[in-house]
């Protein structure tokens, strides 16, 4: 049974990477698991932030969305009719490098338009052309430039015109912002957001900026070490953060108040763990303060807690509020 | 607002290009010699078959019309030389484009795909490598005859190795951009990531590489005509020159000056090319 508004299911969705050993006498093959049993339901026209440190399989469950990695285990189901080439685009973190630098921003953004079947006329092309351009913002009369002579935000507005041309249902965005200026960070993200209500698009935002994952999604994914730690509204995440790797990371984002900044305690964040020594227990087992002999012999499975949330610890915190 | 031109990778390529004093110079200097090579012959009363029974060896003369001399036949040098330096820069630049043409897909298509068909694929360029060159020259004349297209196609099927070691490491370097990825995301086929976003890429490292694979291959060419293997008669080339007059030299000294007074300036102007090409094209320069 498929949930209609279901616009993405991954179901246990396990994604490894081989690690062969470059000597040419050992045959000895490593496999790392980089995401392991994933099972999200991503409802259509939502926005849902996924989070987690440097590592933490973000960007491969991204990428395994898109088609770029076969999971191991699991299918990843989409809401009928969603073609994954079309309908789900990708925006990248570094703008420029995105870019074919022997490309103009006319070959960039119409580009995708070659795959999409049938070919579209040239009428055509110049018109969708100008539209995506004005509606990101950019100069129509700049189409013949090349992206190395574009700021940053401006490339990033040109990645959004090219994801966006195909007038795709799902739109995800690998730390859209992280490499941009702040003060253009704002525009890109109410960029992102106009579209997103305009065309009703199911959303995916990757990012470190805890504040702005806050601001932008209404579902939200903790993720470490490939695993889920915690899942649910993202309002509600942040308030009562219930998983103590929730509360680490929600407790090392900065303030933007000096004062506070000096005052303030930070959540005890112990060393991580390489995946290599990786035992029965909970993941963050290692790290966590909280960590009781059971955490290091079982891995806890998520739970539900409350309403709506999910939470992969035995000992959810009970309504800790954010700093 | 002022309309500001657009600098495409290419045009200020061109710019770093034509601030390189050798490089314009010498690119000149292949562009003269191309026309020289071209027409030069025609304005000249003699051809480089005849031979003239008044002045066999003869010194260089402006009276007779003998500009660079004649050689131990009564023919004439200058013709000669030009009639040579065309066959040369024709075997640079034919020798040069078989070996681009292969070297590039070979490359590309090695290092996208990687793993066993990259292994396979760069095992054979090892297996190719080893063969000795002059043994393969010297098979190919025996069984074949003598034959100039041989010739471009045994120094191209050499020369197409280095290329696509090259490319493939390029390639290898290119195909992890994010740009690459983008193309895969929105479905472009591995054919057209290879054709759009690949090997336009390379061009740069490519240019650079033409630029010092003519000069190397007029040497390889020389090298054989030098031994007997190259260009026959009545046909000739540069090194068939210098091979003639190095066995006169003691005696008739222009006919070793001439030819290899034109070797050594296409030589260096190519290489300078290749120098400026490679100073213009580095990312890492100031513009």
């Amino acid at each position: 049974m498929r949930d209609n508004n279901l616009a993405i299911e991954v179901d246990d969705v396990s994604v490894s990477f081989r690690h062969s050993s470059s000597s040419l006498m050992s045959f000895k093959k490593n496999t790392f698991d980089a995401l392991s049993n994933i099972s999200i339901a991503v409802q259509a026209g939502s926005r849902l932030g996924i989070v987690g440190e440097s590592g933490s399989g973000k960007t491969t469950l991204a990428k395994t969305i898109l088609g770029l990695y076969q999971p191991a285990t699991g299918t990843i189901g989409f809401n009928h009719g969603v073609q994954q080439n079309k309908d789900i685009q990708f925006i990248f973190q570094d703008p420029l490098a995105a870019l074919n630098p022997r490309m103009t921003v006319e070959q960039l953004i119409t580009e995708p338009l070659d795959y999409l079947g049938v070919k579209p006329d040239h009428a055509t092309r110049t018109k969708k052309l100008k539209t995506i351009m004005e509606q990101v913002g950019l100069d129509y009369s700049q189409r013949q430039r090349y992206a190395h002579e574009f700021s940053g935000g401006q490339c990033q507005r040109i990645g959004i015109a090219r994801a966006m041309i195909t007038e795709p249902k799902i739109l995800i965005c690998d730390e859209p912002v992280s490499a941009l200026d702040v003060s253009v960070r704002a525009q890109i993200i109410s960029l992102l957001k106009e579209f997103q209500q305009r065309l009703d698009l199911t959303l995916i935002f990757i990012a470190h900026d805890l504040s702005l994952v806050r601001y932008i999604s209404d579902e939200l994914i903790v993720l470490y070490q490939g695993k889920l730690m915690e899942m649910g509204p993202s309002e509600e995440i942040f308030s009562h953060a219930r998983h103590p790797y929730t509360q680490a990371l929600i407790s090392a984002e900065p303030r933007p108040d000096p004062d506070t900044e000096r005052q303030r305690h930070y959540a005890e964040y112990g060393e991580i763990e390489t995946a290599d020594t990786k035992l029965d227990g909970c993941v963050y087992a290692g790290r966590c303060t909280y960590a009781q002999s059971r955490c290091h012999i079982e891995a806890p499975k998520l739970q539900q807690v409350g309403e709506t949330v999910q939470v992969a610890c035995f000992f959810p915190l009970e309504a800790v509020t954010s700093v | 607002m002022a309309e500001v031109k657009s600098l495409s990778p290419g045009k200020q390529i061109w710019i770093r290009l034509k601030a390189n004093r050798a490089a314009v110079t010498s690119m000149g200097l292949i562009g003269l010699l191309i026309l020289m090579v071209l027409f030069a012959p025609w304005l000249s009363p003699f051809n480089g078959e005849d031979i003239d029974y008044e002045a066999i060896a003869a010194e260089p003369s402006l009276t007779s019309g003998h500009l660079f001399g004649t050689d131990s036949l009564g023919r004439d040098l200058f013709v000669r030389t030009m009639e040579g330096s065309r066959i040369s820069l024709a075997i640079g630049l034919v020798a040069t484009l078989v070996s681009l043409i292969i070297g590039i897909n070979y490359g590309a298509i090695a290092g996208y795909f990687g793993g066993r068909v990259d292994a396979v694929m760069m095992r054979i360029v090892d297996i190719l490598y080893a063969m000795p060159f002059m043994f393969f020259v010297i098979l190919l004349m025996v069984f074949f005859g003598r034959n100039i297209f041989l010739i471009f196609f045994a120094i191209g099927a050499i020369n197409w190795l280095d290329i696509a070691r090259i490319v493939r490491g390029q390639t290898l370097a290119i195909k992890q951009q994010s740009y690459v990825e983008a193309a895969r995301i929105y479905g472009a086929s591995h054919w057209h990531i290879i054709q759009r976003h690949i090997v336009p890429n390379l061009l740069g490292i490519v240019v650079v590489y033409i630029t010092l694979t003519i000069p190397q291959v007029i040497l390889v060419e020389s090298f054989l005509s030098f031994l007997g293997l190259g260009i026959q008669e009545p046909m000739t080339s540069l090194g068939a020159l210098v091979s003639e007059g190095a066995n006169e030299m003691e005696s008739y000294s222009w006919t070793l000056i001439f030819p290899a007074v034109f070797l050594s300036i296409i030589l260096f102007c190519f290489n300078f090319i290749g120098d400026g090409l490679r100073d213009a094209l580095d990312p890492k320069q100031v513009k």
